[in-house]
């Protein structure tokens, strides 16, 4: 064998035994246990301290407003939501109080208007809503509900109503076409408010014989877009609307 | 900023340094193919910078991955990528493909090309440098004709097999980018072969470079036979590789996927100076039309009616002209791919810093040391053609 | 938001964590809605496939983790994540990402994000499992992944997502 291969033959061999004796010391020991990670890093990521210690904790010794916020509009609200993560407070009461807020700008965060907001969820303008007043002064917080029984559909539909006060429906108030029982307002989700079922109730207005002022815009509505109902192709609440 | 950008994207993860790495590798794996020519492909006129892309392709691969390094979050755990490397993952790759490249075939390469230099090197000097050449002869010292003779079959083989490695060695390195799904700039099977055939188009032009400034400085003649011979090369490799980026270009642009409206904007706007006016106009078409007229590339009369000492000149500026284009190239896919969202909604802007581990003037030192590396690597081993070692005495 | 014009504007200034002030509603709104995104922890996660030196990784319960002490700091798996769900720790100069909250999960709570949801929009179970609030959720609505045509198989499902949202 030549004299070349031969020493290159030894200095590869070299290499090759640190390569592995250097592998064999650096790789750390629970590398490969599980999958291509150090299974240790999972021990010590499950590790990390809690911040929030969840809603189940809080009823252990908070049992009463627990159980009136159980029944509200609120239910769904884990406490650390408003009172913020509180797993100190739960392994030390005594010494770590975690905070109320009681500012007027907390509640707006989720409740004040916000056109990407579902329509329903109650929103309010927070600069035209009882200014400088902190919001438990009228709600309930645990037990949220409005002081008075909404008397304007806004209170909750700020999306549509804002909307509708500048089309051409502005003066139309919201019950001239929608029925809404009483059972809405405090079951809002169980109890819906109606919609015009047929296309005569806004030919009321807009066919060619009502007896309307002269500039709503008519239609003959025995020609005119048979088969649907009127709200399935205009939107009554829309500025633009056709 | 302009549009919405995720949090994360407003500071660019891969910034200068990681610019610099493709380009770098895309050099050596050019300069090897340069010299293959000389050795595999028998094409004698380029001979005289056989030694010199070897040495030149050795300097530039060692300081290659330093930028990846110094960009590293942990530059001290980097040895994990030897130790445990993903097998899934197209970077954990990249160690090894380096280091076959180094150790397989440049080192190897270069060993058998020079080693009866040391041997002969050794046996004339004295005190340190005798023991230092001897110690790079790894006490193989047997010059009769049998060895060398052995020394260059050997060589010739590691050659044949470096070919394909160096197209390993930079198809590779645009893999890492063509493969990631998530980004519809990088996103191309394209990718690694318009980064091969630019890095042959940035090493033929590197040597060009290298061999016309240093023959020069040494005050000798340039082989105008050598220099024709590169050009018309780097000519043809430019037309190959010019044409694949335009078929990347409108291939891209006929399936006019859901990414294209964000694009044309990127290439619009952010990256209007340095895709179409550096990397097209004067990185590859002002090079592309000079070398094309006065290379012998297209017609040997061109050649003729350009005086040597012009046609050098203009050589030289066509090779610089084509290092900004090539630079371009990596920039517009590193950078230009993060300065857009991956929401596909918005644009950012990136800004190069001047100090820091990742600034201009870092990125500038990894430009210059693969120089100083190679000024000293021609010290220890001179690969002119007049410093061919005599014979020695018969013993 | 998508305008009428079609125009899609969207915004999350500083994360959310200020809230969310209106968007200017010129030109009259056609849409608009709130879109969470976080780490959809693939079960092909193109992040744990581009990692070289394995410090992010599936657990065997499906949580797509970063192991801080081993990640190198090398960035690709940020470049190769489709929902640009991961960021690099300036300070701890790692990759980080949400973790589904591991640690609250290993001590059998939900995540943080899904305890203080204050209304319910977020269910969190384990998948494949017949009787938790997920499987109900997949029974009765219609479910959407992001970025589905890249095929990394997200564990983040959506209801009622929108075409638009990418």
């Amino acid at each position: 064998m030549p004299q070349q291969v031969v020493r290159l033959g030894i200095a590869f061999a070299g290499l090759a035994i640190v390569f592995m004796a250097v592998r064999q010391t650096l790789v750390p020991d629970t590398f490969g246990e599980a999958g291509h990670y150090r299974a240790a890093a999972v021990d010590s990521i499950a590790a990390f301290p809690l911040q929030y210690a969840g809603h189940e904790a809080c009823t252990t010794c908070h049992r009463p407003i627990t159980e009136k916020k159980g029944t509200s509009n609120h239910s769904g609200v884990s406490c650390e939501v408003c009172h913020g993560p509180a797993a100190e407070h739960a392994t030390a009461p005594g010494s770590v109080k975690p905070p109320a807020p009681r500012e007027r700008g907390f509640c707006p965060m989720c409740h004040g208007y916000n056109a990407s907001r579902p329509s329903g969820f109650p929103q309010i303008d927070p600069v035209a809503h009882n200014p400088t007043v902190p919001c438990m002064t009228c709600h309930d917080p645990h037990a949220p509900e409005p002081p008075v029984i909404p008397g304007a559909c806004r209170a909750c539909h700020g999306q549509i109503a804002s909307q509708k006060a500048v089309s051409h429906h502005a003066t139309l108030p919201c019950l001239t076409c929608h029925e809404a029982p009483d059972e809405h307002k405090a079951t809002p989700r169980l109890i819906r408010p109606g919609k015009p079922d047929t296309r005569d109730f806004c030919g009321g207005c807009h066919a060619e014989a009502a007896a309307s002022p002269s500039h709503i815009p008519r239609i003959d509505m025995s020609t005119h877009g048979d088969g649907y109902l009127c709200w399935q192709c205009h939107y009554p609440h829309h500025p633009g609307s056709e | 900023m302009q549009g919405y950008i995720y949090p994360n994207e407003f500071e660019l993860r891969w910034s200068l340094l990681i610019v610099l790495y493709p380009y770098l590798t895309g050099l050596v794996a050019g300069a090897f193919i340069l010299a293959s020519l000389a050795r595999v492909f028998n094409v004698k006129e380029v001979e005289p910078t056989y030694r010199l892309a070897l040495l030149t392709a050795l300097a530039f691969l060692i300081v290659a991955p330093l930028p990846l390094l110094a960009h590293l979050g942990h530059p001290e755990r980097s040895y994990e990528i030897f130790l445990t490397p993903n097998r899934k993952s197209a970077m954990a790759m990249f160690g090894f493909v380096y280091a076959w490249y180094l150790m397989v075939v440049l080192l190897l390469e270069i060993w058998f090309d020079y080693r009866r230099d040391f041997v002969l090197r050794a046996r004339e000097a004295t005190g340190p440098r005798k023991w230092f050449y001897y110690a790079l002869t790894l006490g193989s010292t047997d010059i009769s004709d049998r060895a060398l003779g052995f020394d260059d079959k050997a060589g010739r083989w590691i050659t044949i097999i470096g070919i394909p490695s160096a197209f390993l060695l930079h198809g590779y390195v645009g893999f890492i980018f063509g493969s990631v799904k998530a980004n519809p700039w990088w996103s191309s099977v394209l990718m690694p072969v318009v980064f091969l055939f630019s890095a042959i188009v940035s090493g033929i032009a590197l040597v060009l470079i290298i061999y016309i400034v240093a023959t020069l400085f040494r005050g000798k003649k340039v082989d105008m036979g050598c220099a024709d011979k590169l050009a018309t090369f780097l000519f043809y490799a430019m037309v190959v590789d010019f044409s694949l980026e335009m078929l990347d270009f409108i291939h891209r642009l006929y399936e006019s996927e859901e990414s294209i409206e964000i694009l044309s904007q990127l290439i619009e706007g952010r990256l209007f100076v340095s895709l179409i006016v550096l990397q097209v106009v004067l990185g590859t078409l002002v090079p592309l039309i000079w070398l094309g007229v006065v290379s012998p590339a297209l017609s040997w009369r061109g050649t003729r009616k350009v005086p040597a000492e012009v046609r050098r000149l203009i050589y030289l500026g066509c090779a610089l002209l084509v290092q900004v284009g090539i630079f371009s190239i990596r920039w517009n896919v590193v950078i230009g791919e993060q300065l857009f969202s991956k929401s596909l909604r918005g644009l950012t802007v990136y800004k190069a810093e001047l100090l820091g581990v990742e600034g201009l003037l870092m990125a500038g030192a990894f430009v210059i040391l693969p120089f100083i590396i190679l000024w000293l690597l021609v010290k220890i081993m001179p690969p002119w053609v007049e410093n061919e070692l005599p014979a020695p005495p018969e013993a | 938001m998508i305008r009428s014009d079609g125009e899609v504007v969207v915004d999350s200034p500083n994360g959310g964590i200020e809230g969310f002030p209106p968007i200017a509603e010129e030109g009259g709104t056609l849409r608009t809605f709130f879109v969470p995104k976080l780490c959809n922890h693939c079960e092909e996660a193109p992040c744990v496939q581009v990692c070289p030196v394995g410090a992010t990784f599936i657990t065997d319960d499906g949580a797509v983790l970063v192991d801080e002490e081993y990640c190198i700091g090398c960035g690709y798996c940020v470049q190769a994540c489709p929902y640009g769900a991961r960021w690099f720790d300036p300070e701890k100069h790692v990759a980080r990402k949400c973790t589904f909250c591991y640690h609250r999960l290993a001590k059998g709570k939900v995540p943080a994000c899904v305890e203080v949801c204050p209304t319910s929009a977020r269910l969190f179970g384990e998948v494949g499992h017949r009787a938790n609030p997920l499987a109900r959720f997949l029974r009765f609505n219609e479910i959407q992944v992001l970025k589905p045509h890249l095929n990394t198989k997200p564990k983040v499902f959506y209801a009622n997502l929108d075409g638009e949202v990418r």
